[in-house]
């Protein structure tokens, strides 16, 4: 398990993290959401071993992972950079790793290197970045460590190689109880591979759900009311637990409300309304709608 | 061990930083391998060549430009240690690297080490590499080597390498050391690099430029403080490396060379504990610097990368360094510019680190305690002597010796270490005598050379070629061209630019351990006081006599190492020389003629005192032209009637300098005519200072010395003359009669006059004024009719009274080379029975 407990981290006078806590169980695919600059990749260098915390724990397995052999030996992290090691062939990449990590499987990285046909002798300052990201990649997956943290992972990669590499990792997830971090802004593929998310805004976790329960609990409602003359309000509504958002076009009224469908129906039902749809959210609709309430708007330019 | 060290994830780590640095790793152990044997087998195969004349070895073409590579390669390959340094923490610098570097299971140590050491091989191991194939030359040349110069030699290069491969090991470590904890420091590569080349010259540097301003205004011993600087940085440890190697020795001045004492043991001693001490405190010194590069490295964070000094400290030694640098320049005619100066440098370094003009007023309030502190602290130390430091002279009684040697390194150096109780007492009162008339005099030390300067009324002139053009000899007044105030007088300021002391370290070593140095500026009075002291010391008569005996040893006998002897020729020569080499005579080749020579050359030095022998006129230089000589002058009795009864004569005037003689035509060789510069220089006839005038070989330069100086106006300045001496008698007799009573050493209570001969000084004793005043005079009377009469009446000797280009020289030499076969019959007549003087055992 990954444990961040009242973590801060201060870059001078910015609070990166601000007393976050997280929790990542072992075998999780875990997406890491927010908006630019507000922590994420602050969070895998944490549990990296690259950064200190000025503050709280970062654990893994429950040692702290900072200046840790055998905490920094469980982890595997491939950063949104392609130029480290441009030096080596994918060879000399695969033997370097190799001496560090006591679980590397050759095995693993020969099928993934075969999958990919990656030309291994040489340099990687030749490839491409997308052919970079690949090399790191399955480097990565064949290191067998117990927890692998990707930032903005598919980043340079064509459509088919995102699929190919989504596989390679879910394999991996599969074969052995990989636990992966990532972190990125294409929340389609956080939607497709991840089971849980947490959403980071200004160094604080704004929720960390199960997707799938995260998706259950925000709706999207599109609403008429009989009393056409009557201009509702947000206030109107103060029975839904939680209004995200509440816009009108026309004679239909548009909320995002977090809570259970049964109650969202039950705050509206005295309204009398003629047509109540409940839609489901996208997990993009979610980021958007969150960090709005967050003063965090697109509409702030507009 | 070493199998096991390197599966680990440290020596991983080190591999990684060699394989991702391959190239430079490549260039630098191409360039470090190469200079070893480039270096090293052009020497050896000198010496084994030089050894073995009899053999038909062949001279290495250029054997100079392999050695000259060779230093250029290695002095690349040691430069390229800053940039093994920063390659091989990539992390501190190369924010793409950080992640990869820092996320690998290392602790922050791990890493520091094996980066530490993965730069060590790419730099060092090289160099290793090298140092041993230049052993490797050595002893394969070693058997080669057979006679007693060969083994000296030898032994001479195999003590220098052993001590610069060493040497030169240990700074390349601190330097290397150094920069590692610099780049630590730095956060960018552009502050990597600057720093390192910044802060390793300022270290030495501002250390120098410190030491050099004080030393100006404090009597320490400049040379002491020096040293200082050896120990402080690896550019200064460079210096002071070589500062060892060329002071492993010691002199007695003009009586015997250098090179003739070179491989006694006579100070040799000293050299070595100074040398291991170096290499201690400067292996201390690295792992000091290491230990704390170590500890910064630990407290960095990933995330400083990119910050131009993450330790911000560096920056400031380094600015601070440059200013402290640039204030050694303060003097109170330049202190506008001089901070003018310190503060562009300053701010633009502030705009550099900050990336702009963020909290500027900070820089400024910084800039100005930085110069007030600087400044402060100086006139502090100026002010106080050095908090007094300066004016202590340690007991007679706690002295256990006390090591004099000279600054300035003229050829009157007495550089010997005394023991003896008398000349310590001497000496010590002889320093307190110099503190107290400091203490009392305002300006008690009036070089002579100011003085000299000062009272120079006249200057001989020569115009152009005397024989094709209109020329004329005059006498102008030289009053007319100085500087004067409104009142007439000179101004005091302007002398001070070119005037010079005569400055001596004295060492005292006091028998509880600690060791006292001071460097004395001394005027000439003083510095003849001084000398009274030495020259009659024990110590100086019988290193002198050694000397002569080891000098004659060395150049005219060969040394049977197997044997331990030295074999004796049957004849040996004996040359008294001038740099054209003038007189060689045969005698008989014993340690017997050895012996009496250097026997009475002992009781000569010992029979004189040392005012007999300041006044003496020069009698001849026995020796060689390679270095090794000693002088006789005249009053050496004994010495003078040996080598009269081997048919020696004293030096005439062209074999005292160096003209062309008609007697000796080896001396017309093309481009070797003579160049006669002279010029006079009168008295100081208002002076109210004792003059005493002590030698000088050192050459002046005449621009500066003459203020107001054109070239055009130059005494023979910069023209050629071929002199010979029945034309120089006849033709400028005057001239003859000075140079023949001029001496190279010459104290007196009265003013002298003096004369510059091709930049060497000579003394006019008083009593031969009348001769300097006959060729002052008579630079009136060579107008162009006077010379125009003289050609006339000498046509027939216009063949050797020449002047001009090589054209004219080749004709001259063709004349004497195809009119005689003088050398050979020379060469005859040296080995003649009739200049056989004793018998002896060799024979």
């Amino acid at each position: 398990m990954m444990t961040l407990k009242g973590t801060v981290k201060r870059f001078g006078d910015f609070s990166a993290l601000d007393g976050v806590d997280l929790e990542i169980p072992s075998g999780t695919a875990f997406g890491l959401l927010g908006s630019n600059g507000a922590g994420k990749s602050t969070i895998l260098r944490l549990f990296s071993g690259i950064y200190s915390p000025d503050g709280g724990e970062v654990l893994i397995d429950g040692e702290p992972v900072y200046d840790n052999v055998s905490a920094k030996q469980k982890v595997f992290f491939i950063n949104d950079e392609t130029v480290q090691f441009s030096s080596f062939t994918l060879i000399e990449l695969k033997n370097f790793y190799k001496q560090f990590y006591p679980n590397f499987s050759e095995e693993i990285f020969d099928r993934l290197e075969k999958a990919i046909q990656l030309p291994a002798d040489k340099k990687i300052s030749t490839y491409s970045k997308g052919m970079k990201r690949q090399a790191i990649v399955i480097t990565g997956i064949a290191c067998c460590t117990p927890y692998l943290l990707l930032d903005e992972a598919f980043d340079g990669l064509d459509p088919t190689m995102r699929i190919i590499v989504k596989r390679m990792l879910v394999d991996a997830m599969c074969e052995r109880d990989l636990t992966v971090v990532i972190s990125s802004h294409n929340l389609k593929e956080i939607n497709e591979m991840c089971d849980t998310a947490a959403l980071l805004h200004h160094g604080k976790i704004i929720f960390n759900r199960q997707l799938d329960s995260l998706k259950g609990t925000v709706h999207k409602i599109q609403v008429a009311f009989a009393d056409k003359e009557r201009e509702y309000t947000r206030e109107d509504f103060a029975a839904i637990p939680e209004i995200l958002h509440f816009a009108k076009t026309q004679s239909i009224y548009h909320i995002i409300a977090k809570g259970e469908e049964a109650d969202i129906r039950a705050a509206l039902e005295p309204f009398h309304p003629v047509v109540a749809d409940m839609v489901p959210l996208t997990l993009e609709e979610i980021f958007i709608y969150e960090l709005e309430v967050l003063g965090y708007d697109s509409q702030v330019f507009a | 061990m070493t199998a096991r060290f390197l599966h680990s994830l440290p020596a991983r780590n080190m591999l990684r930083v060699i394989r991702q640095n391959r190239k430079m790793a490549i260039v630098t152990s191409i360039l470090m391998i190469l200079s070893g044997p480039l270096i090293m087998v052009p020497i050896i195969w000198e010496i084994v060549r030089e050894s073995q004349p009899n053999q038909s070895y062949s001279y290495m073409d250029s054997f100079e430009l392999y050695m000259g590579i060779g230093f250029i390669c290695l002095g690349v390959a040691v430069f390229m240690g800053m940039f093994c340094a920063i390659c091989a923490f990539t992390e501190t610098h190369k924010k793409a690297q950080v992640d990869m570097l820092y996320s690998l299971p290392l602790t922050g140590s791990q890493r520091f080490f094996s980066d530490y050491i993965g730069g060590v091989c790419m730099y060092i191991l090289p160099y290793i590499i090298a140092a041993v194939l230049g052993w490797i030359a050595i002893g394969i040349g070693c058997p080669f080597i057979h006679t007693d110069d060969g083994n000296t030699l030898l032994r001479e290069t195999v003590s220098n390498y052993a001590m610069i491969s060493s040497g030169l090991f240990v700074l390349m470590l601190l330097y290397y050391t150094l920069c590692v904890l610099i780049t630590v420091c730095c956060g960018t590569l552009f502050e990597s690099i600057y720093a390192n080349i910044l802060l390793n010259c300022l270290i030495p540097g501002t250390l120098a430029g410190v030491l050099g301003l004080i030393s100006e205004h404090v009597d320490l011993s400049f040379e002491y403080l020096w040293q200082i600087i050896g120990f402080m940085s690896p550019i200064g440890g460079l210096c002071y490396m070589i500062y060892l190697l060329d002071n492993g020795s010691t002199s007695v001045g003009s009586y015997v060379a250098w090179d003739a004492i070179r491989g006694t043991e006579t100070h040799s001693h000293d050299m070595m504990p100074n040398y291991f001490r170096w290499i201690v405190i400067l292996l201390l010194l690295s792992a000091v610097l290491l230990v704390v590069a170590w500890q910064l490295y630990k407290r960095r964070k990933a995330e400083h990368v990119g910050r131009p000094f993450v330790y911000i400290g560096a920056y400031h030694v380094m600015i601070t360094l440059l200013i402290v640098l640039i204030l050694c320049l303060l003097d109170f005619d330049v202190i506008g510019p001089v901070l003018l100066f310190a503060a562009i440098v300053y701010f633009v370094c502030e705009i550099i680190r900050k990336r702009g003009f963020k909290r500027f007023w900070l820089s400024i309030i910084t800039f100005v305690v930085t110069v007030a502190v600087t400044v402060g602290v100086f006139a502090v130390v100026i002010k106080t002597n050095c908090f007094g430091r300066e004016y202590y002279v340690p007991s007679a009684a706690v002295v256990r010796s006390v090591e004099v040697e000279s600054v300035n390194r003229r050829s009157y150096d007495v550089d010997l270490e005394f023991t003896d109780r008398e000349v310590i007492s001497q000496i010590v009162d002889f320093h307190k005598s110099i503190v107290q008339r400091k203490k009392t005099d305002a300006n008690p030390c009036v070089p002579i050379n100011r003085q000299l300067d000062a009272t120079f009324p006249y200057r001989l002139e020569y115009n152009g070629n005397y024989y094709y053009d209109n020329d004329v000899y005059t006498v102008t007044s030289m009053r007319d061209e100085r500087d004067y105030d409104d009142d007439r007088n000179h101004p005091e300021p302007a002398y001070g630019s070119y005037a010079e002391n005569f400055r001596y370290d004295l060492t005292y070593y006091t028998l509880t351990g600690s060791v006292v140095h001071r460097e004395l500026s001394l005027s000439a009075d003083e510095l003849c006081e001084l000398r009274m002291i030495l020259l009659n010391s024990k110590l100086f008569q019988e290193t002198s006599a050694a000397a002569v005996k080891k000098m004659l040893l060395q150049e005219l006998c060969t040394y049977d190492a197997n044997t331990n002897e030295y074999d004796f020729p049957l004849t040996v020569r004996i040359t008294t020389y001038n740099s054209n080499g003038s007189q060689t005579r045969a005698m008989h080749g014993s340690m017997e003629n050895l012996d009496a020579l250097s026997t009475a050359y002992a009781h000569d030095i010992q029979n004189m005192s040392a005012e007999e022998r300041l006044t003496a006129p020069l009698y001849c230089t026995l020796g060689n032209n390679s270095g090794s000589f000693c002088k006789i002058y005249e009053g050496f009795d004994e010495t003078i009637a040996l080598l009269e009864s081997w048919e020696f004569k004293k030096f005439t005037v062209p074999e005292r300098y160096d003209f062309v003689d008609k007697e000796n035509p080896k001396n017309a060789q093309a481009g070797n005519q003579t160049l006669l510069s002279v010029r006079i220089y009168a008295p100081d006839q208002w002076s109210t200072d004792s003059l005493k005038y002590p030698n000088s070989s050192v050459s002046y330069n005449e621009n500066t010395y003459v203020k107001g100086d054109r070239d055009s106006d130059c005494a023979y300045k910069d023209h050629i003359m071929l002199f010979e001496t029945v034309a120089m008698k006849d033709f400028y007799p005057e001239m003859y009669a000075l140079l023949e009573a001029a001496q190279e050493e010459y104290i007196s209570e009265e003013p002298c006059y003096c004369i510059l001969v091709n930049g060497v000084r000579y003394i006019i004793p008083p009593k031969h004024n009348d001769l300097a005043e006959a060729v002052i005079a008579k630079g009136d009377l060579y107008s162009q009719d006077h010379l125009e009469e003289y050609f006339n009446a000498h046509a027939s000797e216009f063949g050797y009274v020449t002047s001009g280009g090589d054209d004219q020289a080749m004709q001259y030499d063709d004349e004497l080379n195809g009119s005689t076969g003088y050398s050979e019959s020379y060469d005859d007549q040296e080995a003649g029975p009739g200049l056989q003087i004793t018998d002896g055992s060799a024979a």
